[in-house]
């Protein structure tokens, strides 16, 4: 199974970690780079200041767990997002950004291939897990939610990622499509299905 | 996307960076020291180039017509003898 | 009025940069006599003559006669810039301090056979000949 990560920020650098036990090969697409205020909330480590963040989580994952993932530092466009995606199974949408959910989820449901998206609100008082049949973006203003800019927020998004690791594994082991809600009081199954169904 | 100068061993080469405009100077050295490191710099590939390889230098920033940044990554030229005694 | 009959100057760091003929390529000054700040111009201006500069010379108006930390990290920054060490020169009122390109440092008091450059940077400093 390949399981695809399309951004590593604040919920996908966390979620990865999350998932390193999976049987399955990851991917990792980010085309930013790691920043001091990145540490703050983001699975990164002083020393990968300044990397590309896809090698950066490749290399730590190599380095601290002996797990092998495909780092591919690049942005994902209209023209390649079919290269980017190819020989997935599964793609997983931690964007921070309307515009490039909208194209993964568009590339997703035209190439037949399962879409699992994770959010958080910009207060960091809830965040979803939905699979692409049942999500619709939010709009908002500008690429980078408050929520990933600071630490203050992060036990809140290590549950949302957390959640959505979970989810990933259920998909990995039976299919299951479970979306969640999450607030700081509790982690609520809303809804779930089966791939196809 | 931002237009990164970098000026090392004798070398000045642009490179197009996907940078923030709100990127401190800390760490745009660390992504040009990663840069080099990894030969994105036309000309310019040391593998082992050190982490403070850009310690002594400054980020000069100016905004260009079309909405982009130019950052240009040199080298400080303050000198002074301070105060006396100092 | 100086004895030459120009006004005198109050004392200030100026910077050289000065050619393999010992000709000055270019120079400025700045406003105070211990310090001379970071300048985009004068980056430029070292980048544009590397072909020819040989040397950068400034003056430390009320000394010390030696380098100091800010002038030391700067010729690190300057040395990885240019991919070559070159020579550095501080000129205060007790004489000259250089740093050659192998990196050996040398002070002497004021010598009459000293570089035309020298006393014409004293001169610009405000440092009494």
């Amino acid at each position: 199974m390949r399981v695809v990560f399309c951004g590593v920020g604040a919920l996908g650098s966390q979620c990865v970690l999350a998932c390193r036990n999976l049987d399955a090969s990851l991917t990792l697409i980010d085309f930013d780079r790691v920043e001091s205020k990145n540490l703050l909330a983001q699975a990164y480590v002083k020393q990968s200041l300044g990397k590309n963040k896809a090698q950066a989580l490749a290399l730590q994952l190599a380095n601290f767990w002996g797990v092998k993932a495909e780092a591919k530092g690049v942005r994902l466009e209209a023209h390649n997002v079919e290269a980017l995606c190819a020989g997935a199974d599964l793609l997983v949408d931690c964007f921070d950004n309307q515009a490039s959910r909208a194209l993964l989820s568009a590339h997703a449901r035209a190439a037949g291939i399962p879409l699992v998206h994770a959010a958080v609100a910009a207060d960091g008082s809830f965040g979803l897990v939905r699979w692409d049949a049942r999500f619709v973006p939010d709009a908002e203003d500008a690429q980078g939610q408050a929520t990933c800019e600071g630490g203050e927020h992060l036990p809140f998004l290590s549950l949302v990622a957390a959640t959505l690791a979970r989810a990933i594994q259920d998909f990995a082991r039976s299919g299951v499509e479970r979306d969640a809600m999450i607030s700081l009081a509790a982690v609520t199954p809303t809804a779930s299905g089966r791939a196809g169904a | 996307m931002a237009i990164l100068n970098i000026t090392y061993n004798g070398l000045s080469c642009d490179v197009p960076a996907e940078l923030h405009a709100e990127t401190s100077d800390f760490d745009l050295k660390r992504i040009a020291v990663e840069i080099v490191r990894c030969g994105d710099l036309p000309g310019l590939h040391i593998a082992n180039l050190a982490d403070d390889a850009f310690e002594h230098y400054v980020v000069d920033r100016f905004d260009t017509p079309e909405g982009g940044q130019r950052l240009y990554l040199r080298p400080k030229v303050p000198f002074g003898g301070g105060a006396r005694g100092a | 009025m100086t004895a030459d009959g120009r006004a005198p100057v109050s004392p200030r760091e100026v910077c050289f940069l000065i050619g393999g003929e010992g000709q000055v390529l270019w120079s400025d000054a700045g406003p105070s006599p211990v310090a001379l700040p970071d300048s985009r111009a004068r980056w430029e201006a070292i980048w544009a003559r590397r072909g020819e500069l040989v040397e950068i010379a400034h003056s430390h108006p009320i000394g010390p006669h030696a380098f100091s930390q800010e002038d030391r990290t700067t010729m690190a920054a300057l040395d990885a810039a240019l991919g070559r060490r070159l020579r550095f020169s501080v000129v205060s009122p007790s004489g000259v301090v250089v740093r050659d390109a192998e990196g050996n440092e040398t002070t002497t008091a004021r010598d009459p056979a000293e570089p035309a450059w020298v006393g014409e940077l004293r001169r610009r400093s405000g440092i009494k000949e």
